[in-house]
């Protein structure tokens, strides 16, 4: 069955074409909320409060953009939201994620031809740039996810965030810096002599 | 011609695969030349190939949690918030059962009177509180827009009596669903009583006389043998079972025990009577001690 179909299903009241699509769009929710807000617990939270809403709201959508889309905005701005209250309500300014919760819950990717030594500097290369990505700001974290770990073409994240292609394109490149700038402060992660740009 | 201004940009877009080749062929001039430039362009590499690594798999049972709080978001504003929420459609049978039940105890004459569009206080009985149930469960249903009656709508093939209830439930009034005149058809025999309330708990079609009566029956026969007081059985107020009911419940063997659970109904006689219904055949399963 297609989106579409699961999604006129779903606004009938159908649930069991609803929990298709939740199964069909859940790791990439998830996986946003949980970076954008640095916490597997909060992700969990928000994205479940996403699939809510998407339920909640079927009845407005009406196939502007297509489903798993418009389920990633409200997934995004949900997020957005919780991170400006959270900013306020406390005094350090970023949470850090807890290396533990970390390394369990990563998937197991196979370093092709990688020894142990090299598999082990991957996964801290792995925290490294997770505690990274915990500190530039929310927008840049928000293109960085959603480019480089959900896979969404600019095209997609330009409707998801309502802005302009090229507004979307130089985003993600300053996210990029920024993160590399960050991996720098942090310390020696990409090794030698480095550029100071 | 690429210089470091547009550096950042162009490796970028490289790395998304979003340059023309004649791009690409002056952005790597400039890398060749530059090595401030080609540091940042081989370190944003490095993060483009490591950031994928970093998704990971949902936690177990997520799926499980989302269909839950939406299948509770099926059942809108029970009154006073009581117990957890029940499945809208048993609601709705449910309703019409007690409702005609109501009609046929002659109690129907209070509710002919009130005026409508005004919502009942907390605590008032049944029908009102189910109607009401069963209309905003309806209109609280997010994903229909329309007021259009559907097959589940309580509108269809439903006695008079009911009608009655839904329109003055409904604030706007307009009960487009009420609007066939047709009577509830004869009863046919059935087999047992638990088979019939399966049946309209499931699809939710006209309740026959036998089933309409067997409710009734079972509520007045287990009062009778338990030796309570019948008391009025004319006014049942049903609502969903609390965690706090099932530890205090008690039930007459260990099979009623285990059958027992947070979708059942507690049945309000009278004014002190409680008992426990099972939800699918409308059986009691057990009373709760008046303190």
């Amino acid at each position: 069955m297609t989106e579409q179909e699961l999604v006129q299903r779903a606004r009938e009241g159908d649930e069991l074409a609803f929990a298709q699509l939740v199964t069909d769009n859940e790791k990439r929710i998830y996986n946003l909320c949980r970076r954008l807000t640095g916490n597997p617990d909060d992700g969990a939270e928000l994205a479940q409060e996403a699939f809510l809403n998407a339920w909640r709201g079927l009845g407005k959508f009406h196939g502007e953009s297509s489903f798993a889309t418009w389920l990633y905005r409200l997934a995004s701005n949900a997020c957005i939201d919780f991170l400006r209250r959270e900013k306020r309500r406390r005094s350090l300014s970023m949470t850090v994620s807890l290396d533990d919760e970390e390394e369990g819950r990563q998937a197991e990717l196979p370093d092709q031809g990688a020894g142990p030594e090299e598999r082990l500097e991957r996964a801290e290369d792995r925290r490294a740039i997770a505690r990274a990505l915990e500190q530039v700001s929310p927008e840049h974290r928000q293109v960085l996810v959603m480019r480089e770990l959900s896979g969404l073409s600019y095209a997609e994240i330009s409707q998801v965030l309502g802005l302009e292609e090229g507004t979307v394109k130089s985003r993600i490149a300053r996210a990029r810096a920024a993160l590399r700038k960050r991996l720098l402060a942090e310390g020696n992660f990409f090794g030698g002599a480095s550029s100071t740009r | 011609m690429c210089d470091c201004e547009k550096a950042l940009d162009w490796i970028s877009l490289d790395l998304d695969g979003a340059l023309t080749p004649q791009e690409r062929r002056e952005l790597e001039d400039h890398l060749a030349v530059c090595p401030g430039c080609a540091a940042l362009a081989r370190e944003l590499a490095a993060l483009h190939r490591v950031l994928p690594e970093l998704e990971e798999e949902v936690p177990e049972g997520f799926q499980q949690a989302v269909m839950e709080r939406v299948r509770a978001e099926k059942v809108q504003a029970l009154p006073a918030g009581r117990g957890r929420a029940v499945p809208w459609r048993r609601w709705l049978s449910l309703a019409a059962v007690c409702a005609v039940v109501l009609a046929g105890a002659g109690s129907l004459g209070r509710f002919w009177d009130r005026s409508g569009g005004t919502e009942p206080a907390a605590g008032e009985t049944l029908p009102v509180q189910a109607a009401q149930a069963g209309a905003a469960a309806q209109a609280g249903a997010a994903p229909q827009e329309e007021a259009a009656p559907q097959k589940e709508a309580a509108g269809e093939g439903q006695g008079p009596e009911l009608r009655l209830y839904t329109a003055m439930a409904d604030p706007s009034g307009a009960r487009e669903a009420a609007d066939s005149g047709e009577v509830l058809p004869e009863a046919s025999p059935l087999p047992t009583v638990g088979a019939a309330m399966n049946q309209a708990a499931a699809q939710n079609e006209d309740l026959t006389e036998a089933q309409r009566a067997a409710l009734t029956a079972n509520c007045a026969a287990w009062l009778q043998t338990s030796g309570l007081d019948p008391a009025e059985a004319g006014l049942l107020t049903v609502e969903a079972v609390t965690q706090t009911d099932l530890e205090a419940a008690v039930c007459p063997g260990e099979d009623q025990r285990a059958r027992l659970d947070l979708d059942d109904y507690r049945v309000t006689l009278g004014s002190s009577d409680v008992l426990l219904c099972d939800s699918a055949t409308l059986e009691v399963l057990g009373y709760l001690p008046t303190v």
